[in-house]
């Protein structure tokens, strides 16, 4: 890892922690008060849902670059190796090219969501979106760097995530 | 109808596009082509779902998982789990099981299951002289009893597509669950006996350990039973069940001193990775959905399907063979996301109870799990253990006889989903 690689891994960790520890506190803190306080608290529910937002896009970026995420390689494996190699480079290119361009909306979305403050706590909503700018934006440049660091060599097997269902 | 969403979303997925990205591409395809709606609201589908507090049910039952695993409440699980059947013929199998299901009472993940009796169990199966690819096979399939076990990530899921109450869903899980677990040990005896494996204990434990093995894993015991009674009579919903989940664990591995400030970092960094993998491909989906809605694909599907035969059983079959090819190719979530609203109409259309057809969905995709060509548990278990995947499939023959079976009782006989919800909730 490159110096700078550091820096962004050690960046996303801290803010996707720090989100997910305010999200289950403030889920809690909502339980609580219903049942502890008179007045129950309105915005804990908006509040988790901004923070989920951070939490899942700063961790997608995160497991993209770690290549994480579940792809069928299936019909990829069984191909001879140049061809691999080309539908291999063909599928990062088009992703590349995708990831780009969500970018490109996001930020679009990010600037028309500035004039619209979430329900309660008045949460301009491009703050929701500038999850995803800085999300795609990382994924893009990442797939990017990739894509010359290795020169589409193929990975092999689907990757193993404990995630799924 | 405008298929080429469709087109470029098999074509993605076949050249080996990450799912997510690729269910992503298909819909940002439909926004660029048709015109119907700015670019811009792809964007918005996609982050409104990270917005739905259903949803946030996800990271918090992961995380109880996760804590569960570094607290020292998996290792007590297991030691219980042990003290009851250690002694059998097969014991360590059976406890591979029985762990599955006390275990998926807490957590919620299939692959997190399997990820962690495959680090766990199988090198200690392995070092009493079980075949490694067996110990995998019953390692994969056992794992499936805990996605239906409440709380289920798969069952949050079909809750939150098909709008199905999630606290049903959970109640309904129970029975099959336990049905699931016996199942699995009548054919992990059955195999002991025939290759004739030893037992873990030469003789049965004796009760005052039993009783000593039960106080330790008692408390961790406790959560399930609180998360399902708390939903059942109203004290919090299944998200809400989460938080309360993940804060009773914490307090569980503070009371057995094993949970340490050090284990906060990989506690959330887990969490995080495996939300943020599920997730994407939910958001994704969701952006498709526009797609879909926009489309009326699910209305037309319904008719087509309603055409080919009203009768609930034909139904059935047509469904779960239809959900069988389909988990060959897309990865479970991803297909219970994109066929439950298509499915939930065409089912109560004829009278098909959705609570009960939930179970079935979420079994026949987990099921799709464990079998080639694209069965991620298999996956995670076969990287871990380093069985290659012909031996984990010769091994793993008799527990899909025995899955497939279960599908089809739980398929016809839907009050064993059903008792239980109608029980309390008429």
């Amino acid at each position: 890892m490159t110096r700078l690689n550091k820096l962004v891994h050690w960046i996303e960790l801290a803010i996707s922690m720090a989100a997910l520890s305010a999200l289950f506190f403030s889920v809690l803190w909502g339980v609580l008060t219903r049942y502890v306080t008179e007045k129950p608290a309105v915005w804990t529910t908006e509040l988790s849902g901004i923070l989920f937002t951070w939490v899942v896009f700063v961790g997608a970026a995160s497991a993209l670059r770690s290549n994480q995420h579940i792809s069928v390689t299936l019909i990829v494996d069984l191909l001879p190796s140049q061809a691999r190699q080309l539908v291999t480079l063909l599928a990062r290119a088009l992703t590349i090219a995708f990831l780009f361009l969500v970018t490109y909306l996001a930020y679009q979305m990010m600037l028309k969501g500035a004039s619209r403050p979430s329900p309660v706590m008045r949460i301009p909503f491009s703050f929701v979106y500038l999850a995803t700018v800085l999300s795609f934006a990382e994924m893009s440049v990442s797939s990017l760097l990739r894509l010359f660091a290795e020169k589409g060599t193929p990975t092999n097997s689907t990757s193993v995530n404990e995630g799924s269902i | 109808m405008d298929l080429l969403p469709v087109i470029v979303l098999l074509a993605a997925i076949a050249i080996g596009i990450p799912v997510g990205l690729a269910i992503g591409m298909a819909g940002l395809s439909f926004f660029l082509v048709s015109g119907a709606m700015p670019a811009e609201i792809f964007i918005q589908r996609m982050v409104a779902v990270t917005h739905s507090f259903p949803l946030l049910a996800i990271p918090l039952f992961v995380m109880t998982g996760v804590i569960m695993n570094k607290s020292g409440i998996t290792s007590r699980m297991m030691a219980f789990a042990e003290a009851l059947t250690g002694h059998w013929r097969g014991g360590l199998a059976q406890v591979n099981v029985l762990l599955s299901t006390l275990l998926g009472g807490v957590a919620g993940s299939a692959n997190a299951d399997a990820a962690m009796q495959s680090k766990i169990l199988v090198p200690e199966m392995s070092r009493r002289g079980y075949d490694v690819a067996l110990s995998s096979a019953i390692t994969a399939s056992s794992s499936i009893i805990s996605v239906i076990i409440p709380p289920g990530i798969g069952l949050i899921l079909y809750g939150f597509m098909g709008d199905v109450s999630v606290g049903k869903l959970f109640l309904a899980g129970i029975i099959p669950g336990i049905l699931l677990c016996i199942a699995m040990m009548i054919t992990v005896a059955v195999l002991a006996r025939k290759t004739n494996m030893k037992p873990a204990f030469d003789k049965p434990t004796s009760w005052p350990v039993r009783w000593q093995a039960f106080k330790g894993a008692f408390l961790a015991l406790l959560i399930p039973v609180g998360i399902v009674a708390g939903i059942r009579f109203g004290f919090f919903t299944p998200t809400e069940a989460g938080a309360m989940a993940v804060l009773f664990s914490i307090v569980i591995g503070l009371l057995l001193r094993e949970l340490k400030l050090k284990h906060i970092r990989p506690i959330l960094e887990q969490t995080i990775q495996a939300t943020a993998i599920v997730m994407l491909v939910i958001c994704m989906a969701n952006a498709f959905g526009f797609y879909m809605t926009w489309e009326r694909i699910p209305a037309e599907i319904a008719k087509a399907m309603l055409a080919l035969s009203e009768n609930p059983i034909v139904l059935l079959i047509l469904i779960n063979l239809l959900l069988i090819l389909v988990g060959m190719f897309i990865e479970g979530t991803a297909a219970l996301i994109l066929l439950t609203p298509i499915l939930v109409p065409v089912v109560t259309e004829v009278g098909i109870d959705p609570v009960h057809f939930g179970i079935v969905v979420v079994l026949n995709l987990t099921i799709a799990g464990v079998t080639p060509p694209l069965g991620t548990l298999m996956f995670t278990t076969c990287a871990i253990t380093g069985v290659s995947i012909p031996a984990f499939i010769k091994a793993a023959l008799p527990f899909y006889i025995v899955l497939f079976g279960m599908l089809l009782l739980l398929t016809f006989v839907p009050e064993f989903s059903l008792f239980l919800p109608d029980l309390t909730f008429s």
